[in-house]
């Protein structure tokens, strides 16, 4: 277990907050369900770090992926048809597509 | 055609002679000799069978000449061509073609046709016919005199909202719908015009992705407007260059090309909220 990838992947988390604010917000509320997960796995990646705990951490895991798939699907439709603004999402987008290698390494 | 002397006969009987020539065989014109004064009646019996009207003086005698005319149109074929392409072939041949003459425009894109038809009166051009022909749309316009306009007083009535963001903007997306509310209840006519981004919003269920937090889901507001008569045009080429098609488009949306936002634009009724 990389306790190291973890520490990583709380730092993207902790960046992809404010990164994500801003699309959240630009998109109207509509990304909820992705920042739901992504404040959630933060939280309990936070808490796998600090326990220890081998099922904390395989907790926190899903969560990172789940926030990373979400991240994509919701904004789907602004990637395909409306990419003169899609540069506003990429910062965090970049972020999110960096969760899911981290996390597998994590706990492989 | 015919020769016909009148002379001696007067108005009105002279024009009811010559209808009922025309009537019984003269289809094609009829020139009639008539004495002075009994020409009155041609001109609305020329117009009334389509056939030019001239008219010449001889000493005491008036010559009159209704003849069918024989005007040759033009084809113009602009299937495939990506938008503005269209309009600029069809503005390139107008303006060079004399008063009168007559072009018919032909394309496998409805759309392109009735963007050409939609501006052809700011082209120094009027629709004669549109329709269909198999599986192509023609319109078959006709040149006319550049109309000198009087500079006048416009009551603006209308309203123009131009939107080039889409659903990833969800504040600039719902003011589209919000100000064509506000306009609808004032009395105004609204249009709204998408391009580029804009177009995002058209797409079958893209609008319902987007939520602001103090009114509905943007596909119900849009519908809203769009039931309350507001014509919403989709930027053809921008549509095209996300892979969208008029089938894609939500109900009450419609194709339209460059010849036709620049119509919009160009008329002063039209206040022009630009997004």
């Amino acid at each position: 277990m990389q306790i190291i990838y973890q520490t990583i992947i709380l730092a993207i988390l902790f960046s992809g907050i404010a990164s994500g604010f801003i699309t959240f917000r630009m998109s109207g509320m509509r990304l909820a369900p992705h920042f739901g997960a992504m404040i959630f796995a933060l939280i309990v990646t936070l808490a796998g770090i600090a326990t220890g705990n081998i099922l904390v951490i395989y907790a926190a895991a899903a969560l990172q992926l789940i926030a990373a798939i979400t991240a994509f699907t919701q904004t789907w439709a602004v990637l395909k048809y409306n990419f003169q603004t899609s540069p506003a999402y990429a910062p965090h987008l970049a972020l999110m597509g960096m969760l899911p290698v981290l996390t597998v390494a994590s706990v492989l | 055609m015919k020769s016909i002397k009148a002379l001696g006969i007067k108005a009105p009987n002279s024009a009811i002679l010559a209808e009922n020539i025309i009537k019984n065989g003269a289809e094609d014109g009829i020139i009639i000799m008539l004495s002075a004064g009994a020409e009155e009646g041609f001109k609305s019996i020329a117009k009334k069978y389509g056939l030019t009207y001239e008219i010449e003086n001889k000493n005491s005698v008036v010559v009159v000449r209704m003849i069918k005319s024989e005007i040759e149109i033009e084809e113009l074929d602009v299937t495939g061509e990506t938008c503005p392409g269209p309009i600029i072939l069809v503005g390139d041949r107008l303006s060079s073609m004399a008063v009168g003459d007559r072009i018919k425009v032909t394309s496998k894109s409805c759309e392109a046709i009735e963007d050409i038809a939609i501006s052809t009166p700011q082209m120094s051009g009027k629709v004669i016919d549109q329709g269909t022909e198999g599986d192509k749309s023609y319109v078959v316009i006709e040149k006319t005199e550049k109309k000198v306009e009087v500079a006048a007083a416009v009551n603006r009535d209308k309203v123009l909202v131009v939107q080039s963001n889409g659903i990833g903007n969800a504040e600039r997306a719902y003011a589209t719908f919000i100000f064509s509310k506000a306009a609808l209840s004032m009395g105004k006519m609204v249009t709204v015009f998408l391009l580029m981004d804009g177009v995002s919003i058209a797409k079958k269920g893209n609008a319902a992705t987007v939520k602001h937090p103090a009114f509905d889901k943007l596909d119900k507001l849009m519908k809203e407007v769009i039931d309350n008569g507001v014509q919403v045009y989709v930027c053809e080429l921008s549509a095209e260059f996300r892979g969208m098609k008029q089938a894609d488009l939500v109900d009450g949306t419609k194709m339209a090309g460059a010849a036709t936002y620049v119509t919009l634009l160009s008329d002063p009724a039209y206040a022009v909220v630009n997004f």
